[in-house]
């Protein structure tokens, strides 16, 4: 069944079918096609998502899309979602804003990747957030398991729902010390009675 | 003939019709393809001007196209090499090519805007220094877009945090016994075990930590440290409030509260703060160490590709009830860190001053020291965990003997975030 979906899926890309529709919109939002300037306002759920297109959310705006493999996709105000591929290799792109994902995995089709201007972000079967901002990518990741893989460096990180990454390891790094060290903070020193007879 | 002529006028009049600011107005809400067909299509038949060519360079950069943005700016910048917009534009350049360095030099000679704050808002992010991107978003008028998605980008680190770290080590002078005095300094192996919890929110942030030493040699010096600390985050301003209580074995204790208000002066992070400290009983009222103080610090740090490094200065007054303890005290530091793969190597250094205002009534003179402490460390960070080696050497010097004394603690640890 699952390979007769990936089948289908294939061939639905190839012809040019939607790959995803708009489950629930709130606010300004709207769809670029793929070369296009002229926008398509979407004002309530329907509306249909092809390999190239690009969703748009303003100020206020939400919008919640459903693909055709079961992963949904939320995406938040002043973010901007492109579909890059949707065959073997289902590829998006997240260039601005907040992003939360919760991907299916299917038998026989490779995961889901996830394209910021840093990184590039692995998936089978998770639900992870990515924020990114210029300089900045970071994933949280709510179950499974994500792999990142920096693109300037090369190096890749994994993301659990216990741990935080983002695309520049933060280094521990010591600062100076803002208070000044106590000595004899915890402790006088010695027995300062039995040492002053010997100093006299 | 005329009438073609009229259309194609009318379809240039509307393409006049954008303002700069309705341009700029949908770069922030993120109408790049727009953006960049108006200003391509006005660039046909006229030469645009240098702000219409820096909306353009914006647009691009948001569609990710940054070596054509980049070429703009350069060309604007040919021109007017103080085009503070132009340079905001070249500084989100380079932040999404993560030359932060630069970006930084840019950002820090421009005047304060709301795009200028939400840059500088994703590089502090990015290295994680939360009182800086506090400062930032709450710089960023709320009518901003920009206000809007840096209240979005703060989620991503705000909420609570739980961390740990086990370790062992060995501490040559653990009882801080003087030198040339006739006590034997007695080292010792120890163990040591912390746990804390933090919580960030935009205007507030909160943590609390224990920390727990066992010594094997001198396990009458055995100790416990809590520590609450809370700060609200006003914008311009923080105020930090801490409480500290370090449990000595017995009947010997330290208690420390304070607050104090942290401001940004010439790019450093002063802070001011009093408090009062509570000590153990002692026999002779001159060592009676309960008091008030209030201290000045001031931090400054910035990084330049994988080095990151910060200097401090401490100027702090101990007002302490007993005659030998009120003191000055002036403590600069240095400390430095180099990161490379999961690797980071660090180096602090510290000296300090400490001048005490009375004469000490055994000694009958007016006690001065000078303490200096050198850590390195070696980190390796591993996601979510880490394992740290980490040496602390310090030295007091002082012009009465009894008060001299050298100390050397090796540290392996272990912990983690979540």
């Amino acid at each position: 069944m699952r390979v007769l979906l990936a089948g289908l899926l294939a061939v639905s890309v190839v012809l040019g079918v939607e790959v995803g529709e708009v489950k629930e919109v709130k606010g300004r939002v709207d769809i670029l096609e793929k070369d296009s300037v002229r926008p398509t306002k979407v004002r309530n759920a329907g509306a249909r998502l092809s390999v190239g297109d690009l969703l748009r959310t303003k100020r206020n705006g939400y919008a919640k899309v459903d693909f055709v493999d079961g992963s949904k996709v939320e995406v938040f105000e002043l973010s901007r979602l492109r579909i890059l591929d949707y065959r073997e290799m289902k590829e998006v792109s997240v260039r601005r804003g907040v992003v939360k994902f919760t991907v299916t995995s299917m038998k026989g089709v490779e995961g889901f990747r996830v394209i910021t201007p840093h990184a590039i972000i692995g998936v089978k079967g998770t639900v992870f957030w990515v924020y990114v901002a210029p300089g900045y990518t970071r994933v949280i990741t709510k179950e499974g398991k994500v792999v990142i893989r920096h693109k300037k460096t090369g190096k890749e990180t994994s993301s659990t729902p216990t741990s935080q990454t983002q695309n520049q390891q933060s280094t521990t790094t010591n600062k100076p010390p803002v208070s000044p060290p106590d000595p004899f903070a915890n402790r006088p020193p010695a027995n300062k009675s039995s040492i002053e007879v010997k100093v006299k | 003939m005329r009438g073609l002529i009229l259309f194609i006028c009318v379809l240039t009049s509307l393409s006049f019709s954008l303002s700069l600011s309705d341009l700029r107005k949908m770069v922030e809400e993120g109408e790049y393809e727009e953006v960049e067909a108006h200003i391509e299509n006005l660039m046909i038949s006229e030469d645009v001007s240098e702000d219409l060519l820096v909306i353009l360079a914006e647009a691009k950069t948001g569609m990710g196209k940054l070596e054509e943005a980049q070429s703009l700016i350069n060309s604007v910048l040919s021109k007017n090499p103080s085009n503070s917009n132009a340079l905001l534009a070249l500084a989100e350049i380079k932040s999404l090519q993560e030359e932060y360095y630069e970006a930084l030099k840019i950002l820090k000679k421009l005047p304060d805007s709301p795009k200028k704050n939400f840059l500088l808002m994703s590089i502090s992010l990015n290295s994680g220094d939360l009182i800086s991107v506090r400062r930032f978003l709450l710089k960023i008028p709320s009518e901003s877009s920009y206000s809007v998605l840096g209240d979005r980008l703060f989620e991503s680190v705000a909420g609570f945090r739980f961390n740990f770290r086990a370790g062992a080590g060995y501490d040559t002078n653990p009882t801080v016994t003087p030198e040339g005095v006739p006590l034997a300094k007695t080292p010792s192996a120890f163990g040591t075990v912390a746990g804390g919890m933090s919580y960030e929110a935009k205007r507030l942030s909160a943590n609390l930590n224990a920390d727990y030493v066992l010594y094997q040699s001198v396990p009458d010096f055995n100790t416990l440290t809590l520590v609450g600390e809370t700060s609200l985050h006003l914008g311009f301003i923080s105020i930090p409030l801490n409480v500290e209580y370090i449990s000595l074995g017995g009947n010997l204790f330290r208690a420390v509260g304070g607050i104090g208000g942290t401001i940004d002066l010439f790019g450093a992070r002063t802070t001011v703060s009093v408090g009062y400290q509570d000590y153990y009983e002692v026999e002779r009222k001159e060592e009676n160490r309960d008091g008030p103080f209030a201290q000045l610090s001031a931090l400054k740090s910035s990084a330049s590709g994988n080095i990151r490094w910060s200097v401090s200065g401490v100027l702090r007054y101990d007002n302490s009830a007993g005659s030998n303890w009120k003191r000055v005290v002036f403590f600069p530091g240095i400390a430095g860190g180099y990161a490379r793969g999961n690797f980071t190597f660090n180096l602090s250094l510290g000296a300090g001053y400490y001048y005490y205002m009375n004469r000490d009534s055994i000694f009958g003179k007016r006690r001065q020291d000078i303490y200096a402490v050198v850590s390195p460390s070696i980190n390796y960070n591993m996601g979510r965990y880490f394992v740290e080696l980490r040496a602390d050497l310090s030295q007091n010097m002082s012009n009465i003997e009894l008060y001299r004394y050298r100390r050397e603690v090796a540290t392996l640890s272990a912990g983690g975030v979540f």
